[in-house]
């Protein structure tokens, strides 16, 4: 059995590489966008059917950030990134567990080149959503603080400790992009990776429970990566006691 | 070269059982403050996440770096 | 960078992955976010302000109770004053209706008294005077032969007085 950590390239539009994963981020924006597109079409003021989905979805959402943030004009800010987190990688972790992710393919060099790789299973992805993350984490505590302000939890030099401690957040920062990418791609990727073990062990009825797992681990880490997401945020743009 | 690969176990597997002794540590907690108030359930729950993933955190810089050492 | 190329990072990639993100963010963002929130908003102002409202109604419908009551009591005190009045006023006239009554009737009583005493008197007068005329002019022409007629005043007289 050959499982490869990287994803493949399929094909490649005008020199252009397309990997599997590309392929699956692609559906998933496409059912999102689509989904989201006739939901909110003819807005109602009683909701049913899709738009009570979304309403419901981003009102929890919503009121989940600002259980975390305090501030409901602070969290207004922030939400669309975070939700478009939480929704990008929901619908492709649970793309992941379709039949047919992983399995429908092409045979190259005797390895199985599958057409369709759950996209939160490729660390491409998990490492740009970690690197927008920081990012944005950054670009907020510098727009609540200031330049200089801010800057001076890193660079200090009022004091060796302080010294050391700003040089303790700074790579904290960066360990923050290999947390967050590495937590993603490595939870989903286990998961498929135990799913075809165990479809391969014994096909029928035993992987349902590690599904079931799945599909739960899914929602977690989608959930875990929009909440770090936000209480960083929430640390980078409170000031510091001292 | 057969050392390596016992450090690089040694690395994943020492930083497994610290993640995972404090993974249990806070769910225990969070088990425990959500049967003393069953009414914060959601919020203590977020927490516990939010505490897990931290915790985790630590584990996953272990597994990067054991990659690492790995090739 | 090394390390991460064996995890499969291919910058190509990454940045197409980068670009999905930021298409997936601007149409979520155009499609489900801004019109969502913006209804959740106006619910939620549409909400507060039917709240305001019935606060309002309830309110306003106490002060029209209490105005009620307020009219009410004082309408019962005012018909009980009026009442009170009437009842006051009736029994005035009353008592001067009965006194003008008995005075009346006094005077109507003591009026007739009168009248009758005086026509008793009249009567016993004349009564008097004729019979005393008849009498004695019966006496006389019956005794005119017998006796004198002084004489037989006295007797008659006497006898008048006895009866």
């Amino acid at each position: 059995m050959h499982v490869s950590v990287a994803a493949e390239q399929i094909f490649s539009v005008f020199g252009i590489p397309v990997s599997n994963t590309m392929l699956t981020a692609w559906v998933a924006i496409f059912l999102l966008a689509i989904s989201s597109y006739f939901a909110t079409r003819h807005m109602r003021k009683i909701p049913s059917g899709i738009q009570n989905f979304y309403e419901w979805a981003i009102e929890s959402l919503l009121g989940l950030m600002e259980g975390f943030m305090g501030d409901r004009k602070q969290t207004l800010k922030i939400f669309p990134l975070a939700a478009t987190f939480f929704f990008f990688i929901l619908v492709s972790n649970w793309m992941g567990l379709l039949p047919g992710f992983g399995s429908i393919g092409l045979f190259e060099e005797g390895n199985l080149i599958p057409f369709f790789r759950s996209a939160t299973a490729d660390l491409n992805t998990t490492l740009a959503f970690a690197m927008i993350s920081v990012i944005i984490i950054q670009i907020s505590g510098v727009m609540a603080l200031g330049f200089f302000h801010y800057g001076k939890k890193f660079i200090n030099f009022s004091s060796p400790i302080n010294f050391f401690v700003g040089l303790l957040e700074l790579i904290s920062e960066f360990a923050k992009i290999i947390s967050f990418s590495f937590r993603l791609f490595g939870s989903v990727f286990a998961g498929e990776v135990l799913l075809t073990i165990i479809t391969g062990l014994v096909p029928y009825v035993v992987p349902l429970p590690f599904l079931g797992l799945e599909l739960f681990f899914g929602g977690i880490q989608a959930l875990v990566f929009v909440l770090l997401t936000v209480v960083f945020i929430k640390i980078a743009t409170t000031e510091m006691a001292h | 070269m057969e050392l390596k690969f016992v450090g690089i176990g040694l690395a994943i597997g020492l930083a497994s059982i610290a993640a995972g002794l404090g993974i249990g540590k806070i769910v225990t907690q969070a088990i425990e403050s959500t049967g003393r108030n069953p009414e914060a359930h959601g919020k203590i729950f977020n927490m516990m996440i939010l505490g897990a993933a931290l915790t985790e955190a630590l584990a996953i810089y272990a597994l990067v770096l054991s990659f690492m050492m790995l090739k | 960078m090394e390390a991460l190329k064996n995890f499969g990072v291919n910058w190509p990639f990454f940045i197409a992955q980068l670009v999905n993100f930021a298409i997936l963010f601007f149409l979520l963002k155009r499609f489900l976010y801004k019109p969502i929130l913006d209804m959740l908003e106006k619910r939620r102002i549409e909400i507060e302000e039917g709240l305001a409202h019935a606060k309002k109604m309830g309110e306003d419908a106490k002060k029209f109770d209490a105005e009620h009551a307020e009219l009410f009591q004082k309408a019962k005190k005012e018909a009980q004053a009026i009442v009170e009045n009437a009842v006051h006023s009736g029994e005035k006239i009353r008592d001067g209706i009965m006194k003008d009554a008995t005075a009346k009737s006094q005077e109507m009583t003591d009026a007739a008294l009168l009248r009758i005493e005086e026509e008793k008197r009249k009567m016993l007068g004349e009564v008097k005077s004729e019979v005393f005329g008849l009498a004695s002019s019966l006496a006389e022409k019956i005794l005119r032969e017998k006796m004198d007629s002084a004489h037989d005043k006295k007797f008659i007289e006497g006898l008048m007085n006895e009866k």
